[in-house]
């Protein structure tokens, strides 16, 4: 592919410019809470202009790489670029995290409200924005050590929100929360610097070479199965993947519900971009070999995930397990290796995005309003919260592949790359795989529906009771959440078109059809 | 296709999505601004898809196309062939009736939801109707997924009034009542299912042919003939072909998926009107109707006719056992909307069978063009049993609003009181019960013919089951409106001329497709299909006859000799009547076999394996490592001689390694 260089720094801009907007927030901390909230929104918008030329750049589709790159003596180079990928990824993170910004402003009040603490929201803000600024950076590396150095630049904020402003034993889980992706993000290091060592690979993308890909080949077996199995680890465990998802569930229920609405969506699905670029591009021998085997745990973590979902009666945690199941449904399509099914795993990560957000923003609403996330107590609430309900339904339909949202087409994609797995693989795993994505499917849909009928249908439940008026100002950005897919499932080629040639280029280089 | 055609199609698609948005923009306005705003919408669909149909004619035009994602080859596409184009029109012109009955029925209650959902939905199933491209397809599929499950969950607040079955009554120990909440979440579940077969067989499709545009896979383009040979290649044809049907089979309600259809009736009744007449359950029809003659010629193409037939073999008899079923579980019910979804389940067996049953004749006789009788046919039954179905369920509304009750046995008597109402529902039920010369009539028999050209034994079952349908129609229409009411006194009142002037026009127009039908209907129809349909006067009258039969049987009650009462006597017809009554425990072996042993896994596995695992790694690990630790600070109590005697062990140890790796001995 084509390689751009920008004549300005604009990707660097991108990710420094919510640190600046944090900085900024912490010293007007004096001010008003919503001109630092506007203030804060106003740049994460900054961040997302500056990547809409870029939109074009990447059509042709090139890959577009920042003017500040180095090399780091013994680390490869440092820099960034932004790709279809990257960019489908820093969209839906700069979209999701500048709608959840304005909904803070309200939903920390109350929160400050009963922690009877007072307000800080320079504090609060600065931490948000490290977390953004975080997931854009790791998004844009070309490096795997500095996709490992932003990646614990989110661990550090988005624990601080958790033990500074979460719920219930705030510290222990925020320590669990700590100890569990850090661990993660070791096993990850441990495997990038092994390859590195080995083979003096620390890239993904190198400006004026390009992709970086199957290094398996220059590892030796041995080393290989071993950093292969240690990246799948450990990204598997910020994907929350099976097995390795129990500290999930208590990280995203007890965080504050902005900071949940980010962790939960943004930061998970980029254990699977660490996959695709990584895993995939790395070992695409490997890979398709042990495809059997990811398939099969993503089709198991979608089914587990749904029906752990489906028991639970904190609507947080409700949450917290669907983003589990969901994470399959990126692995499902990350495991296919083909073209279509890596296209649905990316598209699939932004489906998610707008559909978890809008349903995390949904349930803060339902907090604020109801002073309840006892799925028990709710019930009826569709006629008390008209809004709130249109987006919690919306938010439903992404992540069952329902129209007019981005998840028809995210899950058409991988059900495309399923088949074609099959295809290749022969009429058993034809068979099985697809008598397992129908359970799965429907596993999806009942939890979902259910979910959306105990809270939201029915005859009133008690909370319905303590709802006096629908707070606009929450339900508001709850619904831009919402329908920001809707617009991208209307008109999906700008952002569809440039993954679809990254990943083809990434499963070509694995031998499979571009 | 051009332009000015190409305007018309994309009008008829994009007018109900458009009136779907302007309602949402409005939904604070009255409620009459909405509703009309809705109806505006529809009828600018139905206007633009008659125009369409009319000025295309049987040829067919070319298909008009807008690259939606080009870089995976998916197109926004509609088509404009015959198949399309009548279908569209019927769709429009029935929504835009059923639409301004809603006017009066909806009132100011949801208003505004209502009319999202319903026009969204109208502009899903015109999507699906025009589409060209397999996802287009899907998008207007998943859409009617969608506005189906908003509309029968429509009264949220559950109602009681509005459940479907009888309260209390178990089958199996498995609840056999349903309120609308639940009711839409049966419907998106069983059709979601399916759907995700269907997501990966056209994706499967998608992959072989490269697009997916339609033109591909019609037989001159052979792209169907390169999806066979490759499924056969992988050894994955009989998973395809099931992954291929089976959405279709869910969306028509085809046995055991009709267990959604038949709780659906918890929706108001306008909704069970558009959903059994118009936009939900015919997409099923419509996908087999226009795949199946070209999967006939790839399969013979390929040499795949063998395994093609017997796979539509086995789908003839699951759609042939579905109909008698579904018939018989009409004869017992009590609950009048009901009847009507058995009979819509029952019906649509019917058109399906003819596409069947046409393509096993010309898989086994090489006649390909047979198979285009069969479109024909189920086509026509398509028609018909929209129009009466429409009738009866708009009748079927204002009766139940009369009498505040949605059980038969609480009506009687309502001719007199109701004879509008009485009349049309008499026009679209002997419609339905295939009596001469209604439009049922014909169009049923042009089904019996196609299945006797596949095996007499085929034919014979779909006579028993019209003979039942005659019956249960007629003993509906009888408890209806000219017994005496058995529970409580009931006094009708005709609705206003929005509701009663939708159906009787509906009732009419059976009456009146039925006797154009041979001048008319028939020769448009076979035109428009490039069919000859033969007239068989045997098959005819014996069709007449099990018809006429059916009906007698059914107007026996009549005469006062209520089965009914017979079978709550005798212990062998009460075990009988209590199986057809459950719907032959369809259902409470779906909750039994999957929904009950599926919510105790997932307890389960709460309870014991996230609960373990849960334990283990935030328990058990975090006390072992305390634990080592523990045990290790033991070790380091301060004594000198200990820690002089881990010196010389590690000093040892050291010298052990670096003599073995150094390689002595």
């Amino acid at each position: 592919m084509a390689e751009l260089m920008l004549g300005a720094p604009l990707l660097w801009t991108t990710v420094l410019a919510p640190v600046v907007a944090g900085a900024a927030c912490l010293v007007a901390s004096g001010r008003s809470a919503a001109l630092l909230a506007g203030f804060s929104w106003a740049l994460v918008l900054t961040s997302l202009i500056l990547l809409a030329p870029l939109v074009y750049s990447v059509d042709a589709p090139a890959v577009v790489v920042d003017p500040w790159y180095a090399e780091v003596p013994g680390l490869g180079v440092f820099g960034l670029m932004v790709d279809g990928v990257s960019l489908a990824y820093a969209i839906a993170i700069a979209t999701v995290s500048m709608g959840v910004a304005i909904y803070s402003y309200r939903y920390m009040e109350h929160r400050f409200g009963e922690l009877g603490a007072v307000p800080r929201w320079g504090v609060y803000f600065l931490l948000y924005q490290l977390f953004t600024a975080g997931m854009l950076g790791a998004v844009y590396s070309i490096n795997t050590v500095l996709f490992y150095l932003f990646l614990e630049l989110t661990l550090i904020p988005s624990f601080l929100l958790i033990v500074l402003y979460g719920y219930g034993e705030r510290v222990r889980i925020g320590l669990l929360y700590m100890v569990w992706t850090h661990a993660g993000a070791a096993l990850f290091l441990v495997a990038v610097l092994i390859i590195g060592l080995a083979t003096g690979v620390f890239n993904i993308y190198a400006p004026g070479v390009g992709y970086i890909v199957a290094v398996e080949r220059q590892l030796g077996e041995q080393l290989a199965y071993l950093t292969f199995t240690l990246l799948v680890l450990g990204l598997g465990i910020k994907m929350a993947l099976l097995g390795l998802h129990v500290w999930l569930p208590y990280a995203h229920a007890e965080a504050p519900t902005p900071i949940s609405a980010l962790l939960s969506p943004l930061l998970i699905g980029l254990g699977a971009y660490g996959l695709l670029r990584i895993g995939l591009a790395f070992y695409p021998t490997l890979w398709t070999a042990a495809s059997p085997l990811l398939l099969a745990w993503a089709l198991a973590t979608m089914i587990y995930g749904g029906l752990m979902a489906l028991t639970q009666t904190d609507i947080k945690r409700f949450l917290a397990y669907s983003s589990v199941s969901q994470m399959g449904y990126l692995m499902l399509g990350l495991a296919t290796g083909n073209y279509a099914g890596l296209s649905g795993a990316v598209l699939h990560y932004v489906s998610h995005a707008y559909g978890k957000a809008a349903l995390f923003a949904a349930a803060g609403v339902l907090i604020v309003a109801a002073h309840t996330r006892d799925m028990n107590e709710m019930g009826g609430l569709a006629s008390r919260l008209p809004y709130t309900a249109a987006a919690a339904l919306t938010g439903f339909l992404y992540l069952t592949g329902i129209p007019p949202t981005l998840g028809l087409l995210s899950e058409y994609l991988i059900a495309r790359g399923l088949a074609e797995w099959g295809y290749s693989e022969g009429g058993v795993f034809f068979t099985a795989s697809l008598a397992a994505f129908m359970v799965a499917v429907a596993v999806s849909a009942v939890y979902c529906f259910v979910g959306f009928r105990r809270v939201f249908l029915g005859r009133p439940g008690p909370a319905a009771s303590r709802v006096s008026a629908e707070p606009s100002s929450m339900a508001g950005p709850t619904l831009f959440l919402a329908l920001a897919g809707v617009v991208l499932f209307l008109f999906p080629e700008p952002l569809a078109g440039p993954v679809r040639a990254v990943v083809g280029a990434i499963a070509a280089a694995g031998g499979g059809a571009g | 296709m051009s332009v000015e055609v190409g305007g018309y199609v994309l009008n008829a698609v994009l007018a109900p999505y458009i009136a779907a948005l302007l309602v949402l923009l409005l939904h604070r306005a009255p409620a009459p601004v909405v509703a009309w705003t809705g109806v505006a919408g529809l009828a600018v669909s139905a206007f633009s898809s008659v125009v369409a149909l009319v000025l295309v004619g049987p040829e067919g035009a070319e298909p008009f196309t807008v690259y939606w994602l080009p870089s995976f080859n998916v197109a926004f596409s509609l088509r404009a062939d015959f198949l399309a184009l009548a279908m569209g029109a019927l769709v429009a012109v029935l929504s835009l009736i059923i639409g301004i009955y809603s006017v009066e029925y909806i009132g100011s209650w949801g208003a505004p939801r209502y009319w999202f959902f319903f026009c969204f939905f109208v502009g899903s199933m015109q999507t699906l109707v025009y589409a060209n491209d397999l996802y287009t397809l899907l998008v207007g599929w998943e859409g009617t997924g969608l506005a189906s499950y908003a509309l029968i969950s429509f009264y949220h607040d559950d109602r009681e009034t509005d459940w479907v079955g009888d309260p209390g009554r178990r089958a199996l120990g498995v609840p056999m009542w349903s309120p609308p909440t639940h009711s839409g979440i049966r419907a998106i579940t069983f059709t979601k299912f399916a759907d995700a077969a269907m997501l990966v067989a056209i994706g499967f499709i998608h992959a072989v042919v490269g697009t997916t545009l339609m033109d591909v896979l019609e037989p001159e383009a052979g792209g169907f003939e390169r999806v066979l040979g490759a499924a056969q290649a992988a050894g994955a044809l009989l998973p395809f072909l099931f992954a291929f049907y089976v959405g279709a089979l869910a969306k028509s309600a085809q046995m055991p998926f009709h267990e959604w259809l038949v709780t659906a009736m918890t929706g108001p009744a306008p909704v069970s009107a558009l959903i059994h007449a118009a936009t939900m359950v015919k997409a099923g029809v419509y996908y087999a109707l226009r795949f199946t003659p070209w999967l006939v010629s790839a399969a013979v193409a390929t040499g795949l006719a063998a395994q093609l037939g017997a796979f539509l073999d086995a789908l003839l008899w699951l759609v042939l056992i579905t109909a008698f079923a579904l018939a018989t579980m009409a004869l017992v019910a009590r609950e009048l909307k009901l009847i009507l979804a058995y009979s819509t389940a029952s019906q649509l067996s019917y058109m399906f069978a003819a596409v069947f049953a046409a393509s096993l004749y010309a898989l086994a006789s090489q006649q390909l063009e047979a198979a285009q009788l069969g479109v024909y046919s189920g086509f026509a039954h398509l028609v018909s049993h929209a129009v009466f179905k429409a009738a009866l369920f708009l009748a079927a509304g204002a009766l139940i609003h009369a009498v505040h009750s949605r059980y038969i046995t609480d009506m009687g008597g309502l001719a007199g009181s109701m004879p509008l109402t009485f009349l049309a529902t008499l026009m679209a039920g002997l419609s339905l019960a295939a009596v001469p010369p209604f439009s049922g009539w014909w169009s049923k028999d042009a089904v019996v013919y196609v299945l006797k050209l596949a095996g007499p034994h085929y034919a014979a079952l779909a006579l028993v089951t019209a003979f039942l349908t005659a019956a249960y129609t007629t003993r509906m229409i009888t408890y209806v409106f000219s017994e005496k009411p058995l529970g409580r006194r009931a006094h009708g009142h005709e609705p206003g001329w929005l509701m009663k002037g939708a159906y009787l026009a509906l009732g009419l127009a059976s009456l009146a497709l039925g006797a154009a039908w041979y001048w008319a209907v028939e020769p448009a129809l076979a035109e428009g299909f490039g069919v000859h349909p033969k007239l068989d006067p045997l098959g005819l009258a014996i069709g007449t006859l099990a018809a006429s039969g059916g009906a007698v049987v059914g107007a026996s009650y009549l005469a006062g000799l209520r089965p009914w009462t017979l079978i709550e006597r005798s212990a062998v017809l009460r075990t009988l009547h209590g199986f057809l009554y459950d719907r032959w425990y369809v259902n409470a072996a779906i909750y039994r076999a999957l929904v009950y042993p599926g919510a105790t896994l997932a307890q389960l596995l709460r309870s014991a394996v996230e609960a373990a695992v849960d334990r283990f790694y935030h328990i058990s690990v975090p006390r072992a490592a305390v634990e080592t630790g523990l045990a290790a600070r033991s070790l380091h109590q301060g004594s000198l001689p200990a820690y002089v005697a881990y010196m010389l062990l590690g000093l040892l140890t050291a010298l052990v390694v670096a003599a073995y790796a150094g390689g002595w001995p």
